[in-house]
């Protein structure tokens, strides 16, 4: 091994990524060249010292955070998955309107929702709160957000471990289109995705999307 | 004991203890790598929660990489850890983008000094002088030494992850390592002579 190679090979023999023969050649080298180990110690110094470089922790309100996260990955695959229990054919009403709305996102304006439009919901159904929005800050202060801004049913819960968010059997008034399409949209890829913080990193624009949803599916449907 | 697939392999059937003990290694490397990327803890911290996000959205699909030693020490995963610091690396090259579109004020963009290091007082002062020539290296050398550092991973294998050749990576990290030589000097003489 001559200095030019030795000198290009310096940091593959510093941090000992180099085949063995090719180290006895490196190593015999530095034996006759004081100039290469001299180049070759201070690299090396410099080498030990980036790597006592002070480490920063994590704080308390992320290892928090970061709980919560875990949990609701972790949570019974009944509870992660299943974003909808009910008869069959609430079920079938739930495929079809999922596919309603990824048109509706699809669809660059929106319909004003008929006044007045009611759907009929299963007795009993599930909601999931996206795992982007679980993990943000007060996710439960959103949630009640939501629920005021685009009419979900009061009767909605949130688990403040888990962040999993669940609906209890409905009773009294019939949910409206909002809680559907929320419902729905909740458990669903498509809100999912759009509640992505990196692309939509803001409550409001969230907001925005679900309400032009909702109405978009109220207008497609013309349930009323 | 479980192994290193055993333990990605019950992750991503949802156990929690396995997701713990598959991600919980990771923190404090990706904190550092982002803090010392972004010059803000805050921000880092925020992507280190996307990074997280984004790793738990996607798990249940991983593959490990064909020819890593899974490993089975404390650490971060090598069964993971090209692709965790990918996704750390291109959230931080997003922010730095954001950023410069939408330049903070500079209260805000402001790098937060660490605290000395435990220790005698010479080497904290240069550890504190190390940590703001690292941040005062050219983005391409910082990622390439932060990765190093903070990865374990090999110089191929952060090649992969910056996307550029082999030896760009090395010559990237030859140059950083230099140019802290030269910023350093002055405080490893002084230390030195005591």
């Amino acid at each position: 091994m001559d200095c030019s190679e030795m000198r290009s090979r310096a940091l593959a023999y510093i941090y000992g990524e180099m085949p063995l023969a090719e180290r006895r050649s490196a190593e015999g080298h530095l034996a006759g060249c004081e100039s290469c180990l001299a180049e070759v110690r201070g690299m090396s110094d410099m080498a030990d010292l980036v790597g006592k470089v002070e480490q920063v922790v994590p704080s308390t309100e992320f290892h928090r955070r970061f709980d919560r996260l875990v949990t609701a990955e972790a949570a019974p695959a009944r509870t992660r998955r299943a974003s909808f229990r009910g008869p069959a054919s609430s079920r079938a009403l739930v495929a079809i309107a999922a596919g309603i709305a990824v048109l509706a996102w699809l669809r660059t304006e929106w319909a004003p929702i008929p006044s007045g439009t009611r759907l009929t919901l299963p007795p009993s159904c599930r909601i999931q709160v996206p795992l982007d929005l679980a993990w943000r800050d007060g996710a439960d202060a959103d949630l009640e957000s939501l629920r005021d801004r685009v009419g979900l049913a009061v009767n909605a819960t949130v688990d403040p471990e888990s962040g999993v968010s669940e609906q209890q059997d409905t009773e009294g008034p019939t949910p409206s289109w909002s809680e559907a399409c929320y419902t729905l949209g909740a458990g669903s890829d498509v809100l999912r995705w759009k509640l992505d913080p990196s692309a939509s990193p803001r409550l409001d624009r969230d907001l925005e999307w679900i309400r032009g949803a909702i109405e978009s599916m109220g207008a497609d449907l013309g349930e009323g | 004991m479980k192994s290193e697939l055993e333990r990605l392999k019950a992750a991503q059937a949802g156990d929690r203890g396995a997701l713990e003990r598959l991600l919980v290694p990771f923190q404090t490397p990706l904190l550092n790598y982002l803090y010392r990327m972004l010059g803000d803890r805050h921000q880092a911290e925020d992507l280190l929660q996307e990074t997280f996000v984004r790793v738990l959205r996607s798990l249940h699909g991983f593959r490990p990489p064909e020819g890593v030693d899974p490993g089975g020490g404390e650490g971060p995963s090598p069964l993971l850890a090209r692709w965790v610091f990918t996704i750390a690396t291109n959230l931080a090259r997003d922010a730095r983008r954001g950023r410069r579109r939408d330049p903070q004020p500079l209260a805000d963009a402001e790098v937060e000094a660490p605290s000395p290091a435990e220790g005698s007082a010479e080497d904290g002062g240069l550890l504190i002088a190390l940590d703001a020539a690292i941040r005062g290296l050219p983005e391409t050398q910082r990622e390439v030494l932060l990765l190093r550092i903070h990865s374990g991973l090999t110089f191929g294998r952060i090649a992969e992850i910056l996307g550029c050749p082999l030896n760009t990576a090395l010559g990237r990290m030859h140059y950083a390592l230099n140019r802290l030589r030269r910023s350093l000097r002055p405080y490893m003489a002084m230390v030195q002579e005591r």
